[in-house]
């Protein structure tokens, strides 16, 4: 669907060179939720708006359905651009238009005629649940209605893409949750591929099937959610998700294990199992379930008194009940 | 005294209606292409930009009644004669472009940048981002700037006036001021006084009724 390869994007203030994107590579198919999070100024925003060519990149490729999206100029990329769907986080909608007219504007690009134009409207205020406001302003809409709004305006042309800018860090958590719940919905009903960029983790887990880590214009880690989770294979990602680290806990009495429940095994009483089994001491330092896409993952710190045979035949007993260990 | 009165008002009022029109003709599209040739706009173009940005600034410079008195010959060109009001007409609109010119400009550089991008998102040219978004969103701040530059382009034609300009201000020095008539002087005054009232509180009138309709 969105092939992105070698993407780069240099600014230059002054003699002062910055390099917003360095290099990214991204594959995103067809009914992904991919969710791209970095602290501010990891690149995020450049990245989403090379995509539909909001910023031009300074070199690399963007191919979406086929189409080289750095190939196109003038109208047809204007054409391509009414096929990409767009949300913000401050919602950018006309103030000088009604609710109902700020869904009808991409459709008035169109030269659609007033009939369809209503049809259209009408279906998407159902689906957003704002029909009620139709003639309202926007400055009468709380932030999560003018959201809702933004999503239908986007959604107006059918895109097979939705590009998430932020779309709920100004709204509070409640709201969050309404949006994302709404989104995830749109996403399934009429098969939009979406590509959402944040930096919460918590958008990431509720809604993402997968994930890219941004940091410095790079990508330093991507893949499905779960795996990012459960797997993190570099430093910078444990960090970035939240994760216990070596560097801030005291030093280990005996063997420190870091386990990760994974695919159901957060349910099941593992532990005291392997400490029946075994005839070990377990001594427990931190613990943290999250979870992500409706799946639940456990996380626990433990150091383990036991010899190495032991240890690795608690590691096997670990691997066959799906609980990932590796030693801290 | 009243028709004389009478004859004058109706001068100013076509002077100055027929020069507004002019004005926004022509200052509305320079204000536009000074907006959206500026930097990081949708038709960034800095040659066009500094261009047009010096000459605002020059015609600028000049004062109403040298300016008045420098285009002359432009004036007697397009309309044959430099005195009258039609003649007046010329430099009227000669001084006001540029004014109005900077004042929609600073009306459409408020309009948000981030919904500029939201039409640029949705595959709008930058015609339709003129025509549907930057004039529609800065309508009330339109209304405002027009009416100062009514105002403005009232005092200018009561300068134009003393070239013989015909209107309220001609009025005003030729009997007010050179025959000492205290009475005449006064009257334009106070029609001066009340036209400006009646634009004002029209043209903020208009304002508010936008915006409070975006209020519903």
């Amino acid at each position: 669907m969105i092939q992105i390869h070698a993407l780069t994007k240099v600014y230059s203030k002054g003699d002062q060179i910055v390099k917003a994107l360095d290099g990214i590579d991204l594959h995103i198919e067809k009914g992904d939720i991919y969710g791209i999070i970095g602290l501010s100024g990891a690149g995020k925003s450049s990245l989403v708006r090379c995509i539909n060519r909001i910023e031009d990149p300074t070199s690399g490729s963007v191919i979406i359905g086929g189409t080289d999206m750095l190939s196109l100029s003038g109208k047809p990329l204007r054409q391509a651009r009414q096929k990409i769907g767009m949300i913000f986080q401050n919602f950018n909608l006309l103030s000088s238009k009604t609710i109902y007219e700020n869904i009808a504007f991409p459709l008035k690009l169109l030269k659609m005629d007033a009939a369809d134009i209503h049809e259209r409207v009408m279906f998407l205020l159902e689906k957003v649940e704002l029909t009620d406001k139709a003639h309202a302003y926007p400055i009468n809409l709380s932030g999560g209605q003018k959201q809702r709004v933004g999503i239908a305006r986007a959604l107006a042309n059918a895109p097979e893409i939705l590009l998430c800018d932020e779309a709920t860090s100004a709204l509070d958590p409640k709201t969050t949750k309404q949006i994302l719940d709404l989104l995830k919905r749109v996403a399934e009903e009429l098969g939009v591929t979406l590509v959402v960029i944040t930096h919460e983790m918590e958008v990431i887990k509720a809604i993402c099937n997968k994930v890219a880590i941004l940091e410095a214009g790079k990508v330093i880690e991507s893949g499905f959610t779960l795996d990012v989770f459960t797997r993190p294979t570099r430093e910078e990602t444990r960090h970035f998700i939240g994760e216990i680290t070596p560097s801030n806990t005291r030093p280990p009495i005996g063997n420190r294990l870091l386990l990760i429940f994974a695919k159901g095994s957060a349910n099941a009483p593992i532990l005291s199992h392997i400490i029946q089994t075994f005839g070990v001491e377990i001594n427990i330092l931190s613990g943290q379930i999250e979870y992500i896409q409706g799946e639940t993952v456990g996380r626990l710190l433990i150091d383990v008194i036991a010899d190495s045979p032991t240890l690795s035949a608690i590691r096997d007993a670990l691997h066959q009940q799906n609980v990932i260990s590796e030693v801290f | 005294m009243f028709e004389m009165v009478l004859k004058a008002t109706i001068e100013t009022l076509y002077m100055v209606g027929i020069s507004t029109a002019f004005t926004i003709l022509f200052g509305l599209p320079l204000g536009i292409v000074l907006v959206i040739t500026s930097k990081g706009h949708i038709l960034e173009n800095a040659s066009l930009h500094t261009g047009l940005s010096y000459a605002v600034n020059m015609t600028r410079s000049l004062p109403f009644i040298i300016l008045m008195i420098f285009i002359i010959p432009f004036t007697r060109y397009l309309v044959g004669t430099s005195i009258g009001t039609n003649a007046a007409i010329v430099p009227l609109v000669v001084a006001a472009i540029p004014f109005f010119g900077r004042v929609v400009e600073s009306a459409l550089q408020e309009v948000d940048g981030g919904v500029i991008e939201a039409a640029i998102a949705m595959g709008a040219s930058p015609f339709e981002i003129v025509w549907r978004v930057l004039i529609p969103e800065a309508l009330p701040s339109l209304v405002l700037g027009t009416t100062i530059t009514i105002i403005n382009l009232l005092g200018y034609s009561a300068m134009a006036g003393a070239v013989g300009g015909g209107g309220i201000g001609d009025l005003a020095i030729r009997y007010g001021f050179h025959r000492f008539r205290t009475d005449v002087m006064l009257i334009t005054v106070i029609v001066l006084i009340v036209m400006v009232q009646i634009i004002q509180s029209s043209g903020n009138l208009m304002a508010q009724k936008i915006l409070k309709n975006r209020r519903r």
